[in-house]
């Protein structure tokens, strides 16, 4: 399925379940219970954003640096270069050399 | 005899067909082709071909290309020129049309996809029996080298939007170092309408929505073009863009 339309059907519905509860269509509120269902589309913001920013670092810290593959990298350039240059290929490096 | 069974095997057709598209890649070449046939001698695969696909490059790459060609043999290195610099999609479709391997494997000729993966894909793939293997620097045993921390961070939260925005279930979605079925890369680069680096993970959407399975490879990236990271706020708004459009259509 499409993300697009998925997340318009789950955010209709959410906000639908919301508006139900802060008319309190279905249950009447007390005093506090009024205060905690004004409060969750902000708290809901609120954990989206710390989700994200703890994801997002995470992956950060994650991200491996493969100094390993530069250096083996560096080696098989060095090693290609030089059979490619045995088999008669050298002027193309040797030229840009000069 | 040997030499004879030798020879039917090398005109046999190739089950791996290696897409590199390349633009000024004259220095580049030489050796990743080098690399390629040597990751695959020693992995003792020798059922594949190399397609190099120049866009004319000013520097000569197509020259290049032809020398390569007379000493690896015509079997093992097709030459596919375009006329200009048309694109990377058009690319893959004008190198399919030479492809006559079973899987296509897609790369860049810049060595910051390392051709000792490619084995690693054939094995995913006969594991998994999926119709993609993409590599991805994302999973532990992946990373990338040259990047400094700006860079690092602005693909990790590019890569987090679409994982949100997207739920591809991909890891590394802007990747384009893949394996193909042929026939599935040939439906998804169809379907795709995108550019760049929009391209590479509208072919991933699309394959999700035909219902084509995806392996995972993890994959090291290193990055050789220091200092010079193409991600102004043009590429950034057009990245949101591209985001935005894929979760629609």
């Amino acid at each position: 399925m499409k993300s697009g339309p998925l997340y318009l059907g789950v955010l209709t519905a959410s906000a639908a379940v919301w508006l139900a509860l802060y008319l309190e269509l279905a249950i009447p509120l007390s005093p506090s219970g009024q205060q905690v269902v004004s409060a969750l589309p902000c708290l809901a913001l609120i954990w989206f954003g710390c989700w994200s920013l703890g994801t997002i670092s995470l992956n950060l810290i994650r991200l491996r640096e493969c100094t390993d593959a530069a250096v083996e990298l560096r080696e098989q350039i060095a090693a290609a270069r030089n059979d490619l240059r045995a088999r008669g290929l050298g002027d193309i490096f040797d030229a840009d050399a000069k | 005899m040997d030499g004879v069974r030798d020879a039917a095997k090398n005109s046999a057709t190739p089950e791996y067909s290696i897409l590199l598209p390349t633009y000024n890649e004259r220095e580049n070449l030489p050796i990743i082709t080098w690399l390629i046939f040597d990751e695959l001698e020693r992995a003792k695969i020798s059922a594949f071909e190399l397609i190099i696909i120049d866009d004319n490059s000013p520097d000569g790459t197509q020259a290049i290309a032809k020398r390569l060609q007379q000493l690896y043999g015509p079997e093992r290195i097709v030459l596919a020129p375009r006329e200009g610099k048309l694109g990377l999609g058009t690319a893959y479709v004008h190198g399919l049309t030479f492809a006559r391997g079973t899987f296509v494997v897609i790369m860049d000729a810049d060595m910051s996809h390392h051709p000792k993966f490619i084995p690693q894909f054939i094995a995913a793939q006969k594991a998994s029996g999926a119709d993609i293997v993409t590599g991805t620097r994302y999973l532990p045993a992946g990373g990338v080298y040259g990047w400094d921390l700006r860079r690092k961070l602005m693909s990790r939260v590019a890569n987090y939007l679409a994982q949100v925005a997207l739920r591809p279930g991909v890891s590394d979605l802007t990747g384009s170092f893949r394996l193909y079925r042929k026939e599935v890369l040939a439906a998804c680069v169809n379907l795709t309408r995108s550019k760049g680096f929009i391209f590479q993970m509208e072919i991933v959407v699309r394959a999700r929505q035909i219902g084509f399975s995806i392996a995972e490879v993890p994959i090291t990236f290193v990055d050789r073009v220091y200092g010079c990271s193409k991600l102004g706020n043009m590429e950034i708004v057009s990245y949101l863009k591209g985001l935005w459009s894929l979760m629609w259509r």
